[in-house]
């Protein structure tokens, strides 16, 4: 095959370089570059697509309650962005702890969602927000969950041809937690994460959303197994009962794997963390 | 084998070289000018050795495609002495001892050069995460941060 190599400038000059069947699309190129690596040559990439210069793609706004971030948006950038830290700071904070800086200046927010690793740090986030993602090919758009668009490890709905351009979400009434475990705080990958939003009246709870991540191939959404919770007062036993749910469910899903031993317990008392923070945050105004 | 022509500013000089596609900036650096400076450690992101300025922010070399530095502006340790002068942050580091097997050495100075560049007078904290992506096996990292910090006081 003919090495082709194309910057786009601009959108359009985009879908049409990614009409073409083969090539494959380089964003911050953070952990396609790793993977590239380990390829013997005859398989590495021979037709290069470069996102990582698309300004339309770096855009953040906010239009009434709903925040539009642009795919090829950096960690560094969503972490100092004024608008994000004003309405939306967990954005910026689960950001902040992304690999080290140089990751982060390099680093995008839909080369993440498309990469689709189990332990991505945003991606729980973006399905507790219950984020949407822009897929764009020449002349056509759709429009999917977060949730709906991840498939598994590295697997996605992104068809070829389709870029994704857009991530968008609205900004939730209360506060959300987000708690990352790694092995050390700089340039770890998460070894389990997750998150939490929670809306009470006094000591009744009328929202809760709990999503965690690198547990399972797509992060788990917890939100279901917390409903009996919904306009029910907060006590302890709930608490444990939903903390040991989150850890049946992860070994449904990825059963008892050799990491199970110190993750079983340290999921509950993620929950349990998350679920605290949650209800202290949720009874602010 | 097919090869594309990169055009960059290195440490504000203009460049030219023949590379293939999928060649990072580091395997250029060091395998196509001969700038070894810049330390090929872990290739894959983590170690921090291979850290350039890339538009003045600090990026791993070994994951950046050379080819997306089409235009743009590189700064590689080799560029912060004028001649046989080093710069001030250089001479810090000698003073303070940050400098041990100095394999870490080229990429810690141009993680504290961004930094120190975006913000002359960084706190302790803002300098530990600045350089929170270079490991450095031998010092203990406390000489390099009050080197940077000495730096940041001139």
């Amino acid at each position: 095959m003919n090495q082709v190599w194309i910057q786009c400038e601009d959108k359009n000059s985009l879908l049409t370089a990614i009409a073409e069947p083969g090539r494959v699309m380089i964003a911050g190129g953070t952990d396609l570059l790793i993977n590239v690596r380990r390829l013997a040559p005859a398989d590495k990439p021979a037709q290069m697509v470069d996102l990582s210069l698309v300004e339309e793609l770096k855009n953040i706004h906010l239009e009434g309650n709903m925040l539009t971030i642009g795919s090829m948006v950096t960690y560094t950038q969503l972490m100092t962005d004024p608008l994000i830290r004003k309405h939306l700071p967990v954005l910026a904070e689960a950001a902040s702890q992304v690999g080290s800086p140089q990751i982060r200046n390099r680093g995008t927010l839909g080369g993440s969602l498309v990469n689709a690793s189990p332990a991505a740090d945003m991606a729980p986030l973006w399905i507790l927000l219950k984020a949407q993602v822009k897929l764009e090919s020449f002349g056509k758009e759709r429009i999917l969950l977060v949730e709906d668009f991840l498939l598994g490890h590295q697997k996605t709905m992104l068809a070829p041809g389709e870029v994704m351009t857009e991530i968008r979400c609205l900004i939730p009434k209360k506060s959300v937690i987000y708690q990352k475990i790694g092995r050390r705080n700089a340039a770890a990958i998460a070894r389990l994460n997750g998150c939490c939003l929670l809306d009470r009246q006094e000591d009744t709870v009328k929202e809760i959303r709990l999503v965690i991540g690198a547990a399972t191939p797509t992060p788990l959404d917890l939100q279901k197994d917390c409903s009996g919770w919904i306009d029910k007062p907060w006590t302890i036993e709930r608490l444990d009962e939903v903390a040991s749910q989150a850890m049946r469910r992860v070994e449904e899903i990825s059963g008892r794997r050799a990491s199970a031993t110190w993750k079983f317990p340290a999921i509950e008392n993620l929950v349990r963390r998350l679920l605290l923070d949650a209800w202290a945050e949720g009874g602010k105004q | 084998m097919t090869t594309f022509t990169l055009h960059f500013w290195l440490n504000n000089q203009p460049e030219s070289v023949e590379i293939p596609l999928t060649a990072t900036l580091l395997d250029v650096l060091r395998d196509e000018l001969h700038m070894t400076g810049t330390k090929r450690g872990c290739g894959i992101g983590e170690c921090g050795a291979c850290t350039v300025l890339l538009n003045g922010q600090a990026v791993n070399s070994c994951t950046v495609l050379a080819l997306q530095a089409q235009g743009q502006k590189v700064e590689t340790v080799e560029g912060l002495a004028k001649g046989e002068e080093l710069s001030s942050l250089q001479q810090s580091f000698i003073e303070e001892h940050a400098v041990q097997c100095g394999f870490c050495t080229s990429g810690m100075l141009m993680s504290a050069t961004g930094l120190l560049r975006q913000n002359p007078h960084p706190s302790e904290k803002e300098i530990r995460t600045a350089i929170s992506g270079n490991l450095c096996r031998c010092t203990g990292y406390m000489p390099i941060i009050k080197a940077i910090e000495k730096e940041s006081k001139r």
